[in-house]
């Protein structure tokens, strides 16, 4: 009788001690196979010279809302993520001019490393939760329109070496000019960038903010690059907005890329991004 | 038996074995520290040290050596990229004796084992056959012990001259 009344104190114990853990605990990738794992996968060039990447990696599902954070996974010190604008390097040889080959090694493959993070925001057309665990690196811009490669390297497991994307052409934005101003109520904007071309989808956001620390923004989809985009007087009108506010106009190129097969699932991408900052007024 | 004598007793047993036609010449110990520098400017100096043991006789010296050039890193980037370098080496060695201070010209052959790393993880290891050159300045302090100073070009390990200026002793078995 006694140990029939203790069960429901040691299960509210045990629900409680989960519901303590729940809040930071990650998975590790060592009892994870590769075919149990979704890769997210970004890289944006915002034309400073370099490429970033974001990659997070999720059990089974893509990120999402209502995922836990014990679905994130974090690479133990057998998995590596590589990010590379040349060879995988796992696939890698060098030979010859050792001094100018590693030179070259260091501009075209990186690392990729990362911790639980605690950004509270992403950027608008990301799908990574940055909250969570994620990983993430850099490198130096390579030749217009190159290719990409992601490569989660394991030991005693299946690589996922081939996740690659090309990324979109670099492009500046020709109007509106930065400082210019415009009416959110009665001026439509026409943003025109050069160059444009196919196979991207065009995002853009228009973030404003006020000196009495109101915010809005609005955000608008084209899939096809003709060079313009339209925003109709009206469009960056909000109630919480009055007076003489800074706009930040922020235009995204993205371009899908193939994520390698051994993944359960898996979505990379590649975005172009430039920004032009003008005035608003009601 | 003294310290005195059985250095060179032990250096004569060991000539004898190793090289017979230098058992009456001297036995040299060499150790030197210094620094080297790849002609390749996109990467750092670093430590040079080596150690050679050696025969003299009538003016020359044949040596027997070891060159350690430890991680040049390369200074482009934040990333963890570093070369270093192993060499084995024979040396032949002229002693032009000036009074003072005696001058010593070198060539030699190396086998230098040159590993790239990245990320410390070893990228790639070359294997092949460097000459190099020395000159060096060389102090007597007393019969057994010299003092020296010097610089050694390697040329062409594995893609790049490099450049060692070193300080060092010897003690001389005679």
């Amino acid at each position: 009788m006694k140990n029939s009344s203790m069960t429901p104190v040691v299960m509210l114990l045990a629900i409680l001690l989960s519901a303590c853990n729940s809040g930071d605990s990650v998975v590790s990738s060592s009892n994870i196979a590769t075919n149990e794992i979704y890769s997210t996968m970004e890289l944006h060039a915002d034309g400073s010279g370099m490429v970033y990447v974001g990659v997070q990696l999720t059990k089974d599902q893509p990120p999402s809302d209502t995922s836990s954070s014990d679905e994130y996974i974090e690479l133990s010190a057998a998995d590596e993520l590589w990010f590379t604008s040349g060879v995988n390097m796992r696939d890698l040889e060098i030979e010859g001019d050792l001094f100018d080959a590693l030179a070259h090694v260091a501009k075209t493959q990186e690392l990729v490393e990362g911790t639980t993070r605690f950004l509270d925001e992403g950027f608008f057309w990301s799908r990574l939760f940055p909250i969570q665990t994620y990983y993430d690196g850099s490198l130096e811009v390579a030749e217009e329109g190159a290719t990409y490669t992601v490569s989660l390297l394991r030991e005693g497991g299946i690589d996922a070496k081939s996740s690659t994307v090309t990324m979109p052409f670099p492009f500046e934005i020709v109007a509106p000019l930065p400082g210019e101003t415009y009416s959110r109520s009665q001026d439509s904007i026409l943003v025109e960038w050069l160059p444009f071309g196919a196979d991207v989808q065009v995002e853009l956001e228009a973030n404003t903010s006020c000196p009495d620390g109101s915010v809005d923004s609005y955000t608008t989809t084209q899939a096809v690059d003709n060079g313009f985009l339209l925003l109709n007087a009206g469009d960056l009108m909000s109630d919480n907005l009055s007076g003489s506010c800074s706009t930040s106009l922020t235009l995204a190129k993205s371009r899908l890329g193939q994520p390698d097969p051994a993944f359960v699932g898996g979505f990379i991408s590649a975005h172009q991004v430039r920004t032009v900052s003008v005035t608003t007024t009601d | 038996m003294s310290k005195q004598k059985f250095l060179p007793a032990l250096a004569f047993v060991l000539c004898s074995l190793l090289a017979p036609a230098f058992c009456w010449a001297d036995l040299l110990l060499d150790g030197n520290l210094g620094s080297g520098s790849p002609s390749d400017s996109n990467y750092s100096s670093g430590p040079f040290a080596n150690g050679a043991v050696g025969f003299s006789e009538q003016g020359w010296q044949l040596r027997l050596g070891y060159m350690h050039l430890d991680e040049f890193e390369l200074e482009t980037t934040d990333k963890p990229a570093e070369i270093s370098v192993r060499a084995p080496y024979l040396e032949i060695v002229r002693e032009i004796d000036a009074n003072i201070i005696n001058i010593e010209v070198g060539l030699g052959a190396s086998y230098a084992m040159t590993k790239a790393s990245f990320y410390n993880r070893t990228l790639s290891r070359e294997e092949e056959f460097a000459p190099f050159a020395e000159l060096a300045l060389v102090k007597d302090v007393n019969e057994l012990f010299s003092l020296k100073a010097g610089y050694v070009y390697m040329k062409d390990v594995s893609g790049s001259d490099i450049s060692n200026y070193f300080l060092g002793f010897r003690f001389s078995f005679r």
